[in-house]
C-alpha cells in the first residue's frame, strides 16, 4: 500500500478519493492513533466552519431576460407557405393586384409574429423577464 | 453555435443556475461583507454568465465554470466599492445568530481574510460555494492534485488562525 499523504486525509474527509484509496486511508487511520486523532481534528473543524458558511447564505433574488430570440418553427413556416400558395393559386378570393398585396403582408405580419410567441412562451417559466 | 442551439443553451442555463444561487450569494456575501452587494455580484455574474454562454464547453464542470464569473463580480464590485469609497458602517452587513458554541460566518470570514491568497481564494469556494474538488480546478485553473494539498494547507493555516482569535 503506497504511504498516505497528509493531503489525503483531507480529500478522504471530503469524499474526493476513488473507492479503493478511501479504503486503503481508512486502514491507514485505523493503524495509526496519531493519524486519528489529526483526522478526528479536521472533521471536527469542518463540521464547525461549514455550519458558519451556511449562515451566510441567503435566497438572492436574480432576474434573467426571457430568451425571446426569432426561431422559424415548423409550423410557422408552413403556415406562411400555404397561406402564400393560397393567394397565388386563387386570385378570384383577392380581386386586385393591390389587395393581393396587402393580404400577403397581413398574412405574413401575423403569421411571423405567432412564430415568435411560439418560442418565447415554449418554456412555460419564460417571461419577458424571468425571476430564477 | 446555430440560433436554435443558443436558445436551447439558455433554457439549460436558468436550470442549471437555479439550484447554486443560495450557495453563491454565501460565497459573495463572504467577500463582500454586505448582502445588498453579494446579490448585485450574483445578479451581475447571471447576466454575465449569459453572455459567455457560446465559449462554454459543455464537459466542464457548470459551478466551476460560473463561480469563476461570481468571483471576478465580486472584485468588480469591490473595486468599484473602493474607487466611490462608499463603504460606510450603515452598509455593513449584520451576521446572522449562529448556534451557540459554532463560530458566525463573519468570524469565519474574518480569519479566512488574514490567510494568503491562494488560501483565502479555496476555503471560501469550498465552504461558502460548495465546491467540489474538480469544480475548484475548474474555478482556480488548477489540477485536481494541485487543489486536494492546497486544500489541505488552507484548512491548516486556517485552523491556526483560528486558533489564535479563539474562533
Amino acid at each position: 500500500m503506497r504511504a498516505v499523504d497528509r493531503s489525503e486525509i483531507s480529500a478522504y474527509l471530503d469524499g474526493e478519493l476513488d473507492d479503493a484509496r478511501a479504503r486503503e486511508v481508512e486502514a491507514a487511520l485505523a493503524a495509526d492513533s496519531a493519524l486519528t486523532a489529526e483526522f478526528a481534528a479536521l472533521d471536527a473543524a469542518d463540521k464547525n466552519w461549514r455550519e458558519a458558511a451556511r449562515a451566510a447564505q441567503f435566497e438572492p433574488s436574480v432576474r434573467l431576460p426571457a430568451a425571446a430570440t426569432f426561431l422559424p418553427s415548423l409550423p410557422g413556416l408552413a403556415a406562411v407557405m400555404i397561406a402564400l400558395l393560397a393567394l397565388r393559386f386563387l386570385p378570384g378570393l383577392v380581386g386586385s393586384s393591390v389587395w393581393a398585396f396587402a393580404i400577403h403582408g397581413v398574412a405574413l405580419a401575423v403569421l411571423s409574429g405567432w412564430t415568435v410567441r411560439a418560442v418565447a412562451a415554449f418554456p412555460a417559466e419564460d417571461e419577458q423577464a424571468r425571476a430564477l | 453555435v446555430s440560433a436554435e442551439h443558443k436558445v436551447l443553451a439558455e433554457r439549460d442555463y436558468g436550470r442549471l443556475l437555479r439550484p447554486m444561487l443560495v450557495q453563491a450569494a454565501g460565497y459573495a456575501r463572504a467577500i463582500l461583507r454586505n448582502r445588498h452587494d453579494a446579490e448585485d455580484a450574483v445578479q451581475q455574474a447571471a447576466l454575465r454568465g449569459l453572455e459567455r454562454l457560446d465559449p462554454f464547453d459543455e464537459p466542464r464542470p457548470f459551478k466551476g465554470w460560473w463561480f469563476a464569473i461570481l468571483r471576478n463580480c465580486c472584485i468588480d464590485v469591490l473595486r468599484t466599492r473602493r474607487a466611490a469609497d462608499t463603504c460606510s458602517l450603515d452598509d455593513k452587513d449584520v451576521p446572522d445568530s449562529g448556534s451557540a458554541g459554532s463560530p458566525d460566518w463573519e468570524s469565519l470570514s474574518q480569519a479566512i481574510e488574514r490567510l494568503s491568497a491562494e488560501h483565502r481564494e479555496i476555503l471560501r469556494l469550498r465552504y461558502f460555494g460548495g465546491l467540489s474538488y474538480r469544480e475548484l480546478a475548474e474555478t482556480l485553473s488548477i489540477p485536481q492534485g494541485t487543489v486536494m494539498s492546497r486544500l489541505h494547507l488552507a484548512r491548516k493555516a486556517l485552523a491556526a488562525a483560528a486558533k489564535e482569535e479563539a474562533l
